[in-house]
């Protein structure tokens, strides 16, 4: 999902061009025209890049201010991996950009240079998106080849807040940044994941110059549910002042806020008013319905009616044609959002946040580039519904959306006098008690056949667990709908007779408040194991196979969960006459971890025997997202409980 | 590379819908959709109506053909505004040329029509690299259930050999279906049906005005459900393959296809101008070099066939007729890259330059179900591969992909017809089917046990189809940590506490030997002691489970390959133990498959040994049924567990 945050900003400053800027950088560089570049004698790496280098260059032309944008890459290739992933480039481009210069050459390991041929350069349009790309397939690369590519295109000035990566999955030898800028215009950087700071290189003097020029920057391996793009070294700029008109601190959140403002809170004509009435009357809200019903109803209604589309038009942001043809992009559809929330007076505020698997949301440095997903947030609930994830339901917004910082925009009116001010908050993640399984199983000895067991599985499931199923119930009919239900038993065992099935709560407007439960009744002979006169019961099986986590080597980056969650499971087992269970203490497992105090991840198993009737309770609580270094051994030990005691066999023997 | 940040504004023509009536709360629905949900609760939507009109006139540069399309949906359930965005797809062989579409929204009891007013083209990039599909894309407003759309287009068909099949099926119900093919007296046509049952469509073919007019008419077609695995869905819709074998015009009788030979010789003519020219120096000198210390054809042709392979790169242009023709063989030299075709070309002018002899070769992969004989026109294949004949047997070279040994096809072309070519001769043969012996996974483990964990060692033997799908897999796992965890996966036991400690690999990527995996492993708390007695099942693999198919399914099942499986274990009895019960044996065995367990004691150590054999591709429903019998009896014995006791 892409936000069009540039669309909603006016250019507040105007710029001048006063002095000399000399001419772009761009136009005295080039690649080395007998290049001698060589990779390490014996090297095992896929690949690497001996060079990634990156220049913006903001420039005055003709009085407007564009942006030069060059890369310039060498890359050994040594795998086929690696080449087939680099033999095909796809340059970024739009229907607005100028390509300046692009070339591309290979250089073989017998150091024959291949130039490409002008004419092989592809293009391809999507009115849609409006994007064109550039495209070419580099010819004549073998193992050990070093393939070279350099272009520069003139674009419309992005400055209100960049990311520039500096780190990759492979070793770069030289990464260089730099950006030039005209005299007046001064910027502002910050680095991030222990890359070094940027520095002003004052030796020019027709422009400004700021350059970060790094030598040998070690690869960063992806880990498991890491938070991998959000991790590597990279840094954001921004322009800060204008010195020639005299305006500073240009890109800050108190000035987006008030613009998004005006962008999402117009006021509205009569003939709206009218298209927005129509629209709440279509929702058939009773009299004194609840807040948290009323949004929950409404988020409903929009995410099952109106189509978004991902594409620019005016037309797809324009309220009355919105409720008129149902069909928007992720503008209108917020705009539609709140023009409905405005006029039932729900309290509100927009939210602009980050992906935290891709960029954390930083609370000091203000740029545009941290502000990419939208969220309401209501604070009489104090919950938030995601308007674009149309997967979504209210209270439990895009989960990678939460636990993050992001920006708080509110509305404020002082009399007649209406505007909004922006903080900084955190973005609390769903709690705990939200997201729950239950599982209950009763199971039951066939007195005939012992290897056979009679199962009663109730399983319910609200919050995440529930979202993508509960909220399309309606649309899952007939067989389908029966096999969504075994779908959860097939998930423990595959050998096996339904003889029952129930569904409760599956009115998908009742997600959110009363959980999603599939109650079957079957009969089966996979969890029983016979040893000679003895029976191996697998009780571990009943909660079906749990993830274990592997740690070969020391975790580097920190693990990201979804969202928090607990699982609650209670196993009734009627224990045949005349059997008794010899090791019920291997039932038993206690792991947690507490972190002042409080208790962050629990795995516990307990049993009690009465007469019979064995009654186990296996149940699992996570309360953290973010599983930093130094605690992932801890979590690590309470994920993998679960995988023991889906181990778990029990024996039955004859009493003595 | 930068990337895309953000969206760039779209500057063109702005959507502007016709709004005929605002929208209001009526919440009745039409008597067509109370009709139509009674008779399908179970379908999101409905085609009430689809219907094609071809129309085939004969003029003087040749054939004009045009294509119509009508189609009609009711949308059933509250599923109907993700049916907004539709696409159509074009090239240059099908050109899009008129297109009307209208959504109708049910209000004050009368159906309300919204025209679409905005299309979008997009170069679609997802087939291959360079093509010339575009697609046309537009959105349905105000879709909701008891919603209708209506979409019309034209389409003009500029290769008369391209007339493409029509569908009787879809994955949804189809009110009514009929389509019309009104063609000029002098075009002569052929149908191939497939999956037909005459019975419940209505053919009609009558003449008016020099034009001769064929209908199929088929009403009430319920919907086909989708399901994963099945041959490729040309074995399950009812479909009929219309084929233009000649035309006349002014008193010219042009002969298009309808045999075999016509597709040849139609094939034929795009691939005489290729490789006219000398082979360049380097590609010469190439194969001198790489063939120097080969003494037979059949291993220079084995030495050139690796080459290709891990020397072009797959990347496909298909603009036009390049599609069909094979690019220069020095071309694709000095590239490094190609598809089928320019593979197929290199290869042919590697082995000339060899002085061996190799022959362009047509097929279809498996996706395509037809016998050249049952559909002589383009529809039939989708692939070019170089054929070699030596001593009786004949080689299919396929080259676009990685770790093919010489003498065994791709997998996807097993059992498929390929038509040969002799210049202006062709042969069809048929390319055989792997048997499962050479696609094996055989394992010889050792196991001990020691504090109710398992500590083993093991060799792993793989060849075949599951070696090339493993060194496809190795190649992204390009860390130790990946590796590791790759081979946990792969080779799991027991349970997933399954940890390999260490190993080697022997023949990692080679073409012609079977790699090996030495390794030790550790599965923690996988037997049970109890008292003086230990439990354990040495059922460490269930392989033959995988292969159970769901009860409920409604269609056949496809495999890439057959496939055979061999798990030796050898339990070393710990000392002070002896074996207090060993479970029996068992064996299965039927047409399509063989499967045995067997226990047996040497000295201190218990042998397992468990195989089994897939002798199958494809097993219909009938099969699939004899099969999970007999796996339903190993598994049985996949739960007895060997007990020994303290001595």
């Amino acid at each position: 999902m892409r936000i069009k945050i540039s669309l909603l900003v006016a250019v507040l400053f105007a710029f001048q061009s006063l002095l000399s800027q000399g001419s772009p950088y761009f136009n005295s560089y080039d690649w080395e025209q007998a290049p001698s570049y060589s990779a390490e004698e014996g090297s095992k790496e896929d690949m690497v890049a001996v060079k990634e280098k990156t220049v913006t260059e903001f420039y005055f032309l003709k009085g407007d201010l564009v942006e030069y944008f060059l890369e310039h890459k060498v890359l050994w290739l040594n795998s086929d991996d690696a080449i087939e992933e680099y033999n095909k480039i796809y340059l970024p481009f739009s229907s607005e950009s100028e390509l300046q210069v692009n070339k591309a050459r290979v250089i073989t390991p017998e150091g024959k240079l291949i130039n490409l041929d002008k004419s092989k350069i592809l293009t391809a349009k999507d009115e849609e998106s409006g994007r064109t790309y550039k495209y070419f397939a580099l010819e004549g690369i073998s193992k050990g080849s070093f393939i070279e590519y350099l272009y520069v295109v003139k674009k419309a000035p992005t400055y209100m807040g960049k990311k520039v990566s500096l780190q990759e999955a492979y070793n770069i030898d030289k990464v260089e940044f730099d950006l030039y800028a005209p005299k007046n215009l001064i910027f502002k950087f910050k680095s991030f994941n222990k890359t070094p700071e940027i520095f002003q290189d004052t030796l020019i003097t027709e422009k400004l110059h700021w350059k970060l020029h790094i030598d040998k920057v070690k690869k960063l391996s992806n880990e498991y549910q890491a938070a991998y793009n959000a991790s590597k070294g990279f840094l954001v700029y921004k322009i800060d002042k204008n010195v020639a008109s005299n305006v500073s601190d240009i890109v800050s959140y108190s000035k987006i806020s008030q613009n998004l403002y005006k962008f999402y809170y117009p006021e509205y004509s009569n003939k709206t008013i009218s298209f927005i009435n129509n629209f709440i009357t279509e929702l058939k809200l009773a009299e004194n319905t609840a807040q948290e019903s009323i949004i929950r109803k409404l988020d409903f209604y929009i995410k099952m009616n109106v189509f978004s589309q991902d594409m620019y038009s005016d037309e797809l942001q324009d309220l009355d044609a919105i409720i008129t043809n149902k069909v928007a992009n992720e503008n209108g559809v917020l705009k539609l959002y709140i023009a409905i929330l405005r006029t039932l007076k729900i309290k509100h505020e927009l939210v602009l946040t980050t992906n935290r698997k891709e960029l954390k949301f930083d609370a000091e440095f203000e740029a545009n580039n941290f502000l990419t997903h939208f969220l309401l947030y209501f604070p009489q609930s104090k919950k938030y519904l995601s308007p674009n994830a149309s997967e979504t339901r209210f209270g439990f917004p895009q989960p990678f959306m939460t636990d993050n910082y992001g920006l708080f925009i509110k509305e404020v009116v002082i009399g007649d006098y209406k505007s909004a001010v922006g903080r900084i908050k955190y973005i609390e993640p769903v709690k705990v008690e939200e997201t729950v399984d239950v599982m209950k199983v009763t199971v039951n000895f066939n007195k005939e056949n012992l290897t056979e067991n009679i199962v009663h599985f109730d399983r319910a499931f609200s919050g995440y667990y529930a979202m993508n199923i509960q909220p399309f119930m309606h649309l899952i009919q007939g067989e389908k709908r029966e096999e969504l239900v075994d779908s959860f038993i097939e998930n423990i065992t595959k050998e096996l007779e339904i003889t029952g099935r129930k569904l409760v709560n599956d009115d998908p407007e009742l997600f959110g408040t009363k959980p999603l439960q599939f109650i079957v009744d079957f009969t089966t002979e996979a969890f029983i194991e016979k040893a000679g006169r003895k029976y191996l019961f697998k009780l571990g099986d009943l909660i079906g196979q749990q993830i274990q986590l592997y740690q070969e080597k020391e975790r580097v980056l920190p693990l990201e969960e979804q969202f928090h969650r607990s699982y609650y499971r209670t196993l009734t087992i009627h224990i045949p006459e005349g059997y008794e269970i010899s090791n019920l203490e291997d039932i038993k497992i206690d792991n947690s971890f507490v972190k002042n105090g409080k208790e962050l991840f629990s795995f516990r198993s307990l049993y009690k025997l009465e007469g019979n009737k064995l009654t186990v309770t296996a149940d699992e609580h996570y309360r953290e997202n973010i599983v930093q270094v130094p605690i992932y051994e801890a979590y690590r030990t309470v994920i993998n409980s679960a995988a023991d005691f889906n181990k778990i066999v029990l024996l039955l023997e004859p009493k003595e | 590379m930068e990337k895309f940040t953000r969206l760039k504004i779209y500057r063109s023509i702005l959507i502007a819908f016709f709004l005929l009536l605002v929208t209001s709360v009526n919440g009745q629905y039409s008597s067509d959709f109370l009709k139509y949900s009674k008779l399908h609760p179970e379908a999101a939507r409905v085609r009430l109506q689809q219907q094609t009109i071809i129309t085939i006139e004969a003029n003087k540069e040749g054939l004009e053909i045009y294509q119509e399309f009508i189609e009609e949906d009711l949308y059933l359930n509250e599923s109907a505004t993700y049916n907004s965005k539709n696409t159509l797809n074009f090239s240059t062989f099908f050109e899009l040329n008129e297109i009307e579409a209208s959504s109708f929204s049910f209000e004050n009891n009368e159906y309300v029509a919204t025209a679409v007013e905005k299309f979008t083209e997009k170069d679609e990039l997802n087939q291959s690299f360079y093509d010339d599909t575009k697609s046309l894309n537009f959105v349905y407003p105000n879709l909701k259930k008891g919603s209708k759309s209506k979409l019309k287009y034209l389409q003009k068909i500029k290769n008369p050999r391209f007339l493409p099949p029509f569908y009787f099926g879809e994955y949804y119900p189809i009110k009514k279906n009929k389509v019309i093919i009104i063609a000029d007296k002098g075009v002569n046509l052929e149908f191939r049906k497939f999956n037909i049952s005459d019975d419940k469509i209505k053919f009609t073919k009558e003449e008016k005005r020099r034009k001769i007019i064929y209908t199929w008419e088929l009403t009430d077609q319920e919907k086909y459900d989708y399901e994963p695995n099945t041959p490729s869905f040309k074995t399950i819709l009812p479909h009929i393959v219309p084929i233009i074998t000649s035309y006349k015009n002014k008193d010219k009788n042009t002969k298009l296809l309808g045999e075999v030979s016509d597709l040849y010789s139609w094939y034929y003519s795009l691939v005489t101008d290729v490789n006219t020219e000398a082979p360049n120096e380097e590609l010469v000198t190439l194969v001198s070099k790489i063939t120097a210390d080969k003494k037979t054809d059949l291993e220079k042709v084995k030495s050139i066939y690796y080459w290709t392979q891990k020397n072009i790169k797959y990347i496909a242009f298909e603009y036009a007729l390049g599609g069909f023709i094979p690019r220069e063989s020095n071309d694709v030299f000095r590239k490094k890259y190609g598809d089928c075709k320019d593979n197929s070309s290199i290869l042919y002018r590697m082995l000339e330059i060899a002085g061996v002899k190799g022959n362009l070769t047509w097929i279809g992969t498996r996706s395509i179900p037809y016998t050249y004989e049952e559909v002589p026109t383009p529809v039939v294949d989708n692939h070019m591969i170089l054929s070699y004949e030596n001593n009786g047997r004949t080689y299919y070279l396929d080259a676009t992909g990685r770790y093919i040994k010489f003498g065994i096809p791709t997998s996807f072309i097993q059992g498929k017809e390929a038509l040969v070519s002799y210049g202006k001769e062709f042969k069809i043969k048929k390319v055989p089917v792997i048997d499962a012996k050479e696609n094996a996974v055989v394992e010889i483990t050792t196991i001990k046990i020691e504090n109710g964990s398992i500590i083993g060692t093991s060799k792993a033997i793989i060849s075949g189809y599951p070696k090339i799908d493993v060194f496809n897999a190795l190649e992204n796992e390009n860390t130790e940590t990946k590796l590791k965890q790759f081979y946990n996966r792969m080779f799991e036991k027991g349970n997933n506490k399954f940890l390999v400690s260490s190993f080697k690999e022997t023949n990692k990527y080679d073409y012609d030997y079977d790699f090996i995996l030495d390794y030790d492993f550790e599965i923690k708390n996988y037997s049970k002691s109890l008292g003086d007695e230990i439990y354990i099942n040495l059922n460490l693999n269930k392989d033959i489970s995988y292969f159970k198919t769901d009860k409920k399914r409604k269609n056949a099942i496809e495999y890439d390959y057959k496939r055979y499986f061999s798990y030796t274990t050898k339990l070393v009895v710990p000392t002070g133990y002896k074996i207090d019960y060993l479970p029996e044996g068992v064996k299965v065995s039927n047409e399509f498959m063989t499967c045995e367990i067997s226990y047996s004691v040497k000295g201190n150590e218990v042998i397992y040994n468990h195989t089994i054999a897939l002798n199958f591709l494809i097993l219909s429903l009938e099969e699939q049924k004899a099969v999970n019998k007999q796996i339903q009896k190993i598994e049985r014995n996949y739960k007895e567990i060997v007990v020994l006791k303290k001595e």
